[in-house]
């Protein structure tokens, strides 16, 4: 049986910043996704120059109350690595215990500050830690005496409609220990259409020593560099964009086709749930492919129907065929296909 | 696929409502906590106490995390699977699909054959979908080695 191997210290995120800063770029994230994070994605992404991956976020409450949700919230290997496991929490008690039982398995944990779902905020997870300051500093404090550089700390925060109590809050977690922070920057209330405010990210990251990410409307990578010029930041963490296009932090504009391969190699062979691979498949290729065959692949039940349709309507390579994962363009079979 | 069992299991997690928060001492080293209920009433997250939070520290310490590596769906042992079990057909299913995408259609077929025949007793109405898929997949590797021949 496979074994999990130790964590490799240079994956240390707190590592990865320091080394991105010597080569006088920014780090690049690939952020959490509840659903989608998981390990095929993780995998993809690190093949296109992301540096951190993060998990999706897991329920402290019940990663250490339930074996069920440990086998379905948390699946890995020994190549999922630099890694950074979310936590969803809103007590030191239960997060010390998630932390003990999932370290020796990442390279980093990162407490959701952020997360706008009603059923969370209600359960004062997520973006309700926001107006929590002191049980967030209570909790990175309780992890970093425990484990001290053992253990690399992030929050992911939003900001306040008064950047005042942001700037208090992100100094507060920082006195506390955190290793480093992450501003996505719009209030618990902005929706993702409106633009998220580079200037408050700015901000905190001059009202801080830590390392800050920015996160926010990173949809290429021309905009990674764009979003650290404005803010001065030392990494930029993309979601939708990566979701979109997981090759974005290689420079593509597009997902291209080689990715799109190597997404089926990697689910097939991990293993993902059919409607997890269907919502990939289509960010990927949404606005690309002709409308009827878009709708059809969304119409189509099983996994093994999708293969056939792919294999129908698309040239794709397995691992074990020359030219596998390195196509751009979309190498349609049909004529039929080729007007969007 | 998990996600169902694990959900009645969460819904299991007793609950107390109480109208009364005031009335009620907390015990936050288990990680007893108070929440906010949709209602607006108050509701306590029962705590953990040190001893059951020892027994799933030490299942974890000795299983691991669940490791999917490149090879594992191929190396499973499919005599162990339990058609009962929901992730257990998962499992099988996600093999059949693996077989079917690398193209090695007789293994394929001759696993298919092998999950239907374990998921015969079950109420194929309830895995309506997962019975449609193994149809499809033993019908079309059938056709495809036919071919090939
Ligand atoms: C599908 C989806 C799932 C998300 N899940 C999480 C999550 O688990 N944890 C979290 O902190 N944020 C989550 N977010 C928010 C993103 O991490 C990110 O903060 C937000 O999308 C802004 O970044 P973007 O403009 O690059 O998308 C999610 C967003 C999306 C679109």
């Amino acid at each position: 049986m496979t074994k999990i191997e130790p964590r490799n210290p240079e994956n240390n995120p707190i590592r990865i910043i320091e080394r991105c800063r010597k080569e006088g770029r920014p780090v690049f994230i690939a952020g959490p996704m509840v659903r989608y994070s998981k390990l095929p994605f993780r995998s993809l992404v690190r093949e296109y120059n992301t540096d951190l991956v993060y998990s999706p976020m897991i329920l402290a409450r019940e990663f250490v109350r339930n074996e069920f949700a440990r086998l379905s919230d948390f699946t890995t290997n020994n190549y999922d690595t630099p890694l950074i496991v979310q936590v969803g929490t809103n007590n030191v008690t239960d997060l010390l215990r998630f932390v003990e039982m999932i370290h020796p398995f990442v390279d980093g944990i990162g407490i959701n500050c952020g997360c706008p779902i009603k059923e969370q905020i209600r359960e004062g997870i997520g973006a309700a830690l926001m107006s929590e300051p002191d049980l967030v500093s209570d909790m990175v404090y309780a992890v970093k005496q425990k484990y001290g550089d053992k253990v690399c700390i992030e929050t992911k925060i939003r900001i306040h409609p008064d950047l005042n109590e942001t700037v208090k809050f992100v100094q507060k977690v920082e006195k506390a220990g955190v290793d480093f922070i992450t501003v996505h920057g719009r209030t618990k209330t902005t929706r993702s259409s409106q633009p998220a405010n580079f200037e408050a990210i700015k901000l905190m990251n001059e009202s801080v020593s830590v390392p800050v990410i920015a996160n926010g409307d990173c949809f290429s990578l021309n905009d990674a560099y764009e979003i650290v010029k404005k803010t001065k930041v030392d990494g930029v963490m993309a979601v939708r964009g990566i979701l979109d296009n997981p090759a974005l932090f290689a420079g593509y504009e597009k997902a291209p086709w080689g990715c799109i391969e190597k997404f089926w190699e990697y689910s097939t062979s991990y293993g993902l749930t059919y409607r997890l691979l269907q919502h990939h498949l289509s960010c990927m290729l949404d606005g690309r492919i002709p409308k009827e065959l878009y709708k059809e692949m969304m119409d189509i039940k099983t996994l093994a129907q999708l293969i056939d349709f792919f294999d129908n309507n698309f040239i794709l390579k397995r691992s074990n065929e020359e030219g596998f994962g390195t196509g751009i363009e979309i190498p349609f079979k049909t004529q039929r296909a080729l007007h969007i | 696929m998990m996600e169902t069992v694990h959900q009645s299991l969460v819904n299991q997690l007793s609950e107390i409502t109480i109208n009364k928060p005031t009335d009620i001492k907390l015990q936050p080293q288990n990680g007893e906590i108070m929440v906010k209920k949709g209602s607006g009433r108050t509701k306590i997250r029962k705590g953990q106490t040190d001893a059951e939070y020892g027994s799933q520290k030490q299942q974890f310490h000795m299983e691991g995390p669940m490791l999917n590596t490149k090879t594992w769906l191929e190396e499973l042992d499919v005599s162990k699977i339990d058609p009962n079990i929901k992730s257990d057909r998962a499992k099988l299913e996600s093999l059949t699909e693996r077989l079917y995408f690398k193209r090695d259609y007789v293994k394929c077929l001759e696993t298919t054959k092998f999950a239907l025949e374990l998921f015969k007793d079950l109420n194929h109405k309830k895995i309506k979908n997962e019975i449609d898929e193994l149809e499809y997949l033993k019908s079309s590797c059938s056709k495809k080695i036919e071919t090939v021949q």
